[in-house]
């Protein structure tokens, strides 16, 4: 007999979830939470300011920058102009894994370089102290690439580090260096740094080597950072098909590879929040349309490849397509029919990202999962609603500190690899070409969407609908398992994965698997099962269980 | 073959910082403060601190680590943080009561140079302070130090801050360590109760032994 939950008005949760907030915070909030309606799709808040002191899961421009997009590059030093800091929290802490082809191959993740300011630099200029390191790095490593990320208080006091960088480049004449605009108090979130992490790859990296590449099937993998080797596991899979990958943006990827990406002929998307620019300047400069793809999945790795296959339109490869899916659904397969009885009709949360929020809700819904809400941290409009809204975005003041770059067809090498009416009739067939449809469309009528959850929102939707599994990340993780909830961390993987593929999906299911049917948790008592822990407040809003 | 691209020999050098054995002095500040009972640590600065200190000692200690940020945006460093601060301690004490919230800067707010004291004082004579508690401050720029200069710059603030000369002695010892794992101060106030010592640890960050 499977136990079901039902669970409170979603509308009356939204109520309970902003009715501490002072009013002026509630009525903000108001607009981030909203009650999904898949045939409609309601209009969600979203890429604006945190409430000061609301407790947000989100970070810094630099994060994202640094952090996300260009963290997983083995071959550039990348060295962070500003205080210790910044450099120190990103050193080794996002689970980016790299490969290279010979021991003694250019790695330098395991490295944190800074030009550690003090307060001397900072009152007087922290330039030349910059050059002193870039040229320190050159002579110690003699990369191929330096990047230069500035932090706060960089842009405050206005220490050119584009100048800097360029005169460093030129003296150097072997080694390109470049820097980056990602202080921290630009933008609303990580999202930001995506952004101008897009702008300096794309204007100092992508298109340097013009050596055409080989291979039949060539693809970029955009927006694929390798955190516990889900790049990996792709890669295998692409090997296994016959498709070329040229390049991928960022993970386990090298500067002569993104150097050489605009002689791919197709670019995939996955996380379009973080990449998703890229992808449109590419195709503008070079004629290369992109596509969102989800290796998260088994049938949506299935989905994807197929779709691939479709794009380029080869029967050969459509052939070897199925081929590859039917030799590795079995074991999948053999897997999740273990598994399924144990997990299905239960209920996720997931809190994460500007992509993983969606991307994760096929593996739990291949798991006889439900998510009854989800949110993003740093993600945009289009990523809730799908790109259909873009144009009904009203540019604010932090989007605008964000540079926008005027590209145009490159004379040379501009080259579409496909007509309009090929891409029309690609369009027709459902696949997203310079498209992504969003995350709202894929969840259940009355599930929950909340942007920027605060800690507040996120303690009371667990009391409430008391989840099977929260997924989050680390500084979420010890709160919500205390609470007796199996926190899943969607950022690092808990130390675990790859979770993407074929390979990945049974990672995933197993992982999940002994979380929420570990008998611990029932062992642990949340605040509220405790005596005389409801602090006067009435019991309110929960959820009710029913035997079927 | 970690760190493969290390040279053997030593070379100084006077730009570059590699693989630093220090951070910077919020996150201390933001680790003593919690060692106070019903204390939430605030970082007045751009989102990323908070979210990286919180993260960093979230990993380290396998704890939860609460803490809330003024959310700096590009306005809130040109015309100063003010705002920002004010508007967070109305939302923390209506959302979250905590009894003390203790402010931490950074270097972005030093660079732009809020002062704590006057901003912390307007929130009390604008009423945003709740009878009974409290909202300190340290001022730990990033550049200056390291963590372990911001931990005895909190642990400074709130010495100074609470302390209250009542004219008698309390014939007490304060244990006011350095920064210091839970464990450690454990240990040191066990002693302190064998040679029956009448003690008072700041701050605290384990139960009662």
């Amino acid at each position: 007999m499977e136990a079901n939950k039902i669970y409170p008005d979603p509308s009356q949760v939204r109520e309970e979830l902003i009715q501490r907030y002072p009013s002026k915070v509630a009525k903000k909030r108001a607009k981030s939470i909203i009650v999904n309606d898949p045939e409609i799709i309601p209009e969600v808040q979203a890429n604006v300011r945190t409430v000061p002191g609301i407790i947000t899961q989100r970070g810094c421009s630099y994060a994202g920058c640094k952090g996300v997009v260009l963290g997983p590059t083995r071959d550039i030093v990348n060295i962070v102009h500003g205080p210790i800091g910044c450099s120190f929290y990103a050193w080794l802490t996002r689970r980016n894994q790299t490969r290279t082809e010979s021991l003694m191959d250019a790695n330098y993740i395991p490295y944190c370089f800074s030009t550690d300011m003090q307060e001397e630099n900072v009152v007087f200029g922290g330039e030349k102290k910059l050059k002193v390191a870039i040229q320190e790095a050159y002579d110690l490593f003699h990369p191929k690439s330096i990047a230069i990320f500035s932090t706060c208080p960089v842009g405050l006091i206005g220490d050119d580090v584009h100048a800097a960088s360029k005169e460093m480049r030129d003296k150097f004449g072997d080694c390109n260096v470049f820097g980056f605009s990602c202080e921290g108090y630009r933008g609303v979130s990580q999202s930001a740094g995506h952004h101008i992490a897009n702008n300096g790859v794309f204007k100092h990296m992508v298109g340097r080597n013009n050596t055409p590449s080989v291979g039949k099937f060539k693809l970029n993998l955009l927006g694929e950072y390798n955190i516990g080797g889900d790049a990996f596991e792709i890669e295998r899979i692409f090997d296994k098909v016959g498709i070329t990958l040229v390049s991928s943006f960022s993970g386990n990827s090298t500067v002569s590879q993104i150097e050489n990406a605009h002689t791919a002929d197709l670019n995939v998307i996955l996380c379009h929040r973080s990449i998703n620019y890229m992808g449109d300047m590419m195709e503008t400069k070079y004629g290369i349309p992109w596509m969102k793809v989800n290796f998260v999945g088994a049938d949506s790795t299935a989905k994807s490849l197929r779709k691939i296959a479709e794009y380029f339109g080869d029967e050969e490869l459509k052939a070897r397509v199925e081929e590859v899916i039917a030799e590795e659904m079995p074991r999948v397969k053999a897997i999740i029919e273990e598994i399924l009885p144990r997990t299905t009709g239960k209920t996720a949360m997931l809190f994460v990202g500007g992509s993983r929020a969606h991307h994760y809700q096929d593996l739990f819904s291949e798991l006889g999962m439900t998510t009854v809400a989800a949110g993003y941290e740093f993600a945009h409009r289009d990523d809730y609603e799908g790109r259909d809204v873009l144009p009904k975005i009203k540019v604010d003041a932090d989007s605008k500190n964000i540079e926008e770059l005027k590209v145009l067809p490159d004379p040379e090498l501009f080259n579409p690899r496909k007509t309009e009416a090929e891409l029309e009739a690609l369009k027709e067939k459902g696949l997203e070409i310079n498209g992504y449809s969003g995350m709202m469309k894929q969840m259940t009528k009355k599930s929950l969407v909340v942007d920027d959850l605060s800690h507040y929102e996120s303690e009371k939707l667990i009391e409430i609908y008391k989840p099977d599994i929260f997924c989050a990340g680390i500084k979420e993780k010890y709160v919500v398992q205390k609470m007796g909830i199996p926190l899943k961390q969607l950022h690092s993987y808990d130390y675990g994965g790859p979770y993407t593929g074929f390979e990945g999906a049974v990672n995933f299911y197993k992982d999940i698997d002994r979380m929420v049917n570990n008998p611990v948790w029932k062992l642990i008592k949340a605040p509220w099962q405790k005596a005389g822990a409801t602090n006067g407040k009435s019991k309110g809003l929960e959820a009710t269980y029913v035997t079927q | 073959m970690l760190l493969r691209h290390t040279s053997k020999e030593v070379k100084e050098r006077e730009g570059l910082t590699i693989n630093p054995a220090k951070t910077c002095q919020p996150i201390g500040a933001m680790y003593a403060a919690l060692g106070i009972h019903g204390c939430l640590p605030h970082s007045h600065g751009s989102q990323g601190c908070c979210s990286y200190h919180r993260s960093t000692l979230t990993r380290h200690y396998k704890e939860p680590v609460m803490a809330a940020t003024s959310s700096f945006t590009e306005g809130a460093s040109v015309f100063g943080g003010q705002a920002n601060l004010l508007a967070a301690i109305e939302t923390i004490f209506s959302v979250y009561e905590p009894d003390i919230i203790a402010v931490h800067s950074t270097c972005l707010s030093e660079t732009i140079g809020d002062d704590l004291q006057q901003i912390t004082r307007k929130a009390r004579d604008d009423g945003k302070i709740p009878e009974g508690k409290h909202v300190i401050f340290a001022s730990t720029p990033s550049f200056i130090g390291s963590h372990v200069t911001g931990y005895a710059n909190m642990v400074t603030g709130i010495a100074e801050q609470f302390s209250v000369s009542t004219g008698t002695k309390k014939n007490q010892i304060n244990i006011i360590a350095g920064w210091m794992e839970p464990s450690d101060m454990r240990e040191i106030k066990l002693l302190s109760k064998k040679a029956r010592c009448q003690d008072c640890a700041l701050p605290r960050h384990f139960q009662r032994p």
